[in-house]
């Protein structure tokens, strides 16, 4: 609809002596206009996808760079592709300040013990480099079980190793001040299985470095 | 015993509320930091305006404003990260991340201006707990990176 007018205006101007005399110019009315583009992940690439609504209908957004323009009280406009340099003009400023993505690390224990993994204990040094090389970095430790047992039982399961983890990186120099401790139980779990379901990978702390 | 169960997580807020009433207070409020700040940016609480510093911790219904030369940047719990250009305000309407019990929500509404958003944790677990809202839209986030740019009059 968007274009047609715009078409329309466009021969109007082109061929002013067939349209008649020019109207009055008016005073702009007050513009209220969102645009809403859909971009790659900045790190990995990745398109997910957007849902745009209004009270007057909806657009969805589902490959890179795809856009949208609403007017107040109108639906969504045609969905168009914009260009990099477009997309750069409008939000390069914002893109720019865009802070680098959260890198998770998985540590797991060697079965029944609370010793890590050889491959584990290798992470610790990656994750106090990574940590002194952001600006302004907060880490959490979050632990995780499988779906064996009660939500509540390994909800405090969770928390225990997530703690142990805590100690090993404040022990390798971390600031204990960057560092928290949060449980997830069973209820984030790596690999989805149904309830009560013994599974080494779901068995985990995540290190998340921000 | 809750395979039965199809929101099997509402059984483990019940566990839990009535088991460990400690750890959802365990949980701090805070919903991210400051990660990037130029020019003029700053955090309004409360009706209170403060410059924002790298660093600075931001909590839930807390407005970020640029000014005519800011940019500003803001990275949430749940890895959700927010970046601002110049002219912009967003306010951080609802932030909810607690998936032991189940409490997700990130309502963001951009006022004015441009912003980058790369969505975090909650959009994997929880999409529809996402809202961005603008003065004409609201708009829903499968993932992953959104830009959105906001012209008021």
């Amino acid at each position: 609809m968007n274009r047609r007018g715009i078409g329309g205006l466009l021969a109007c101007t082109l061929l002013s002596a067939a349209c008649g005399p020019t109207p009055p110019p008016q005073p702009p009315a007050p513009v209220e206009r969102d645009l809403v583009v859909l971009a790659p992940d900045p790190e990995s690439g990745e398109v997910g996808g957007l849902t745009v609504t209004t009270p007057a209908g909806a657009a969805t957004l589902d490959s890179a760079n795809e856009s949208t323009t609403v007017l107040r009280g109108a639906a969504p406009g045609a969905v168009a592709v914009l260009d990099d340099a477009e997309i750069q003009r409008v939000f390069g400023q914002a893109l720019a300040v865009l802070p680098p993505g959260a890198r998770h690390f998985n540590f797991y224990f060697e079965t029944g013990t609370d010793q890590l993994t050889p491959e584990s204990k290798a992470l610790v040094t990656e994750v106090i480099a990574l940590v002194k090389a952001r600006s302004a970095p907060e880490v959490s430790a979050t632990g995780h079980t499988d779906t064996t047992g009660a939500p509540a039982t390994n909800a405090a399961l969770g928390l225990q190793r997530a703690t142990v983890i805590r100690d090993l990186l404040i022990q390798a120099g971390l600031d204990s001040g960057l560092i928290d401790v949060v449980s997830h139980g069973e209820s984030n779990l790596l690999v989805p299985t149904p309830d009560n379901t013994a599974e080494a990978r779901n068995r985990r702390v995540e290190i998340t470095v921000r | 015993m809750f395979v039965q169960v199809s929101t099997r997580v509402t059984v483990a807020i019940c566990l839990l509320l009535t088991a460990m009433p400690g750890l959802a207070a365990a949980q701090s409020a805070d919903a991210g930091r400051v990660k990037a700040a130029v020019g003029a940016a700053t955090i309004v609480r409360q009706g209170q305006s403060t410059p924002a510093r790298v660093g600075d911790v931001v909590y839930p219904s807390d407005i970020l404003r640029t000014g005519a030369d800011g940019q500003l940047a803001v990275m949430l719990k749940d890895d959700t990260r927010l970046s601002l250009g110049p002219g912009s305000e967003v306010a951080l309407s609802t932030f909810e991340f607690a998936p032991a019990e189940a409490r997700l929500s990130l309502v963001l509404r951009i006022a004015r201006g441009a912003m980058s958003y790369a969505s975090g944790q909650i959009a994997k677990l929880m999409p529809a707990a996402i809202r961005l809202e603008t003065p004409t839209s609201v708009i829903g986030v499968r993932g992953t990176h959104a830009l959105i740019r906001v012209e008021a009059p």
